[in-house]
């Protein structure tokens, strides 16, 4: 707790999510910390429960949504700072058995990494 | 480099240490593990290794599960075995019979057909396991060291705080025992998806850095080959109820358990731990699979993060439960060992938890129960196979 604000704790500095650590109610005040100890202010736009993550900043549809300074998957829609980051707006890049061979849900260069 | 840790156990013949003294009752088959429960009702120091394989499976299966089974029979932490055949199963108990007692353990076989059924080979199998029991009994621990240690690692019933806590304090773990010439074991291929890049640049040799891609490769496409998203599969509902949303971000915060250390090599799911440091067991995340996997490795003790509440145990090796979640430590305090949900709270740090986490695992290896050892919760494990069951 920091204050009467909840805390949401953010891993690298290039991350674009935190994970909550209390159920967060919409316009709950957030104190986001990153690992460094560095903290920015934030206002829920969702109710998100304990230990989900909230948007720490917008990120556009088909981008990559970043935590452990990885990749987590992709943004299905463009996602506001203070929104609930999940199922609803992420998509894996893995397993995707519903999807034929070599068409992606999103554009995405997956194979880049290999 | 040295290290301060120590723990007892039992040496064996060939010069393994054991954490625990068990005899090993192992049915080649699924249709006997009615017989080796029995026995273990009926006796002391004894678990069954009981698993639904072993019959109606085409030859590479057959053979994994006689692998996986000799393998068992061989952990440091069995004391002697018996090996309960049916007499007509496909897989092979007298090589399970043969390997183990090329271990210098004690070992006998009792065939079902041939003894006049299935109470009479409970009763045959109670009087040898007496006799097996009594003689193991009387051995005393000595003194061992991280460099006798494979420790066996795990996370399930997963959550965001997994990540973020008792899989870091699993990590800092793993990397003092391999900086002490001991051997950590890690699996859980499915949970390398998204993050099997980061392993990678971790490989000893070119090689295993391509193997760490192939293994994920065929878990991925044996998944996809259902035809659906594997997404419930993996992450499970509970997973995502817990706030995990895809593969990537479970497998982003599973790896963390690894440390940071050199990755010397992926072994298959049966095989033996050929030598010191870290390794990769290609396996599935499926706990009763896994934990069989770890202990088929050598694997004296594991230790099992989990951060919505895995209560898992395993028949002939402790299993300490570290719990990343507070509120899951505070509901579930019978089963969970460790309270790393102070991480994440703020009132300690991760090397503080290390710390102590350290000192229960050597007391857990030196024979203190763990939460899940003193309710018995020793009987469930299964062998993963590849092909049908036709």
């Amino acid at each position: 707790m920091n204050g009467d604000t909840i805390l949401a704790l953010k891993i690298m500095a290039c991350d674009s999510v935190a994970t909550v650590l209390e159920d967060v109610k919409p316009s709950d005040a957030i104190t986001v910390k990153d690992k460094a100890g560095n903290t920015s202010a934030l206002l829920s736009k969702d109710a998100i429960p304990f230990g989900h993550k909230i948007a720490t900043c917008q990120i556009k549809q088909g981008e990559e949504i970043l935590k452990y300074g990885e990749s987590l998957g992709v943004a299905t829609r463009t996602i506001e700072p203070g929104e609930h980051v999940h199922t609803q707006n992420i998509d894996s890049q893995y397993g995707c058995g519903d999807v034929n061979e070599g068409a992606s849900k999103v554009a995405h260069t997956r194979a880049s990494r290999y | 480099m040295s290290s301060n840790y120590t723990w007892y156990g039992y040496r064996r013949q060939n010069g393994q240490i054991g954490s625990r003294n068990i005899v090993a009752i192992i049915p080649a088959t699924v249709c006997v593990n009615e017989i080796a429960q029995a026995i273990v009702y009926n006796t002391q120091m004894s678990r069954a290794l009981q698993h639904h394989c072993g019959c109606c499976q085409l030859m590479p299966d057959l053979k994994l599960v006689t692998d996986t089974l000799a393998n068992l029979g061989c952990h440091p932490n069995v004391g002697a075995a018996l090996v309960i055949s049916l007499g007509c199963e496909g897989s092979n108990a007298d090589e399970i019979v043969a390997r183990i007692a090329a271990t210098g353990r004690p070992v006998e076989k009792i065939v079902m057909q041939e003894l006049g059924g299935t109470s009479a080979t409970i009763h045959a199998g109670i009087d040898i396991v007496q006799k097996m029991a009594i003689a193991i009994s009387s051995q005393q621990r000595v003194e061992a060291g991280l460099e006798d240690l494979i420790m066996g690692i795990k996370c399930g019933s997963s959550d965001t705080t997994s990540g973020l806590s008792s899989n870091m304090v699993i990590g800092q773990m793993s990397d003092r025992i391999v900086d002490a010439c001991g051997t950590v074991l890690f699996g859980e291929t499915t949970e390398f998806m998204g993050a099997e890049h980061i392993l990678a640049r971790r490989a000893r040799t070119p090689e295993v850095g391509r193997r760490i891609y192939e293994i994920v490769d065929v878990m991925e496409k044996r998944a996809m080959a259902v035809g659906v998203d594997m997404r419930n599969g993996q992450p499970t509902p509970g997973n995502i109820k817990g706030g995990l949303s895809t593969i990537e971000e479970k497998s982003l915060g599973a790896i963390n358990k690894s440390g940071s250390r050199i990755i010397e090599g992926v072994l298959d799911y049966p095989d033996l731990v050929p030598d010191k440091g870290l390794w990769i067991k290609d396996s599935p995340g499926f706990e009763p699979e896994i934990l069989t996997g770890l202990a088929a490795g050598g694997a004296q003790g594991i230790v099992f993060s989990t951060g919505r509440g895995a209560p898992q145990g395993f028949p002939i090796v402790p299993v300490l439960k570290i719990c990343g979640n507070p509120r899951t430590y505070s509901n579930l305090s019978h089963d969970m060992d460790v309270d790393a949900g102070q991480i994440i709270l703020g009132n300690k740090s991760i090397e503080q938890v290390t710390d102590e986490t350290m000192t229960i695992f050597m007391r857990v290896l030196s024979g203190e129960l763990t939460k899940s050892e003193a309710i018995n919760y020793n009987r469930t494990m299964d062998i993963h196979t590849h092909g049908p069951k036709i």
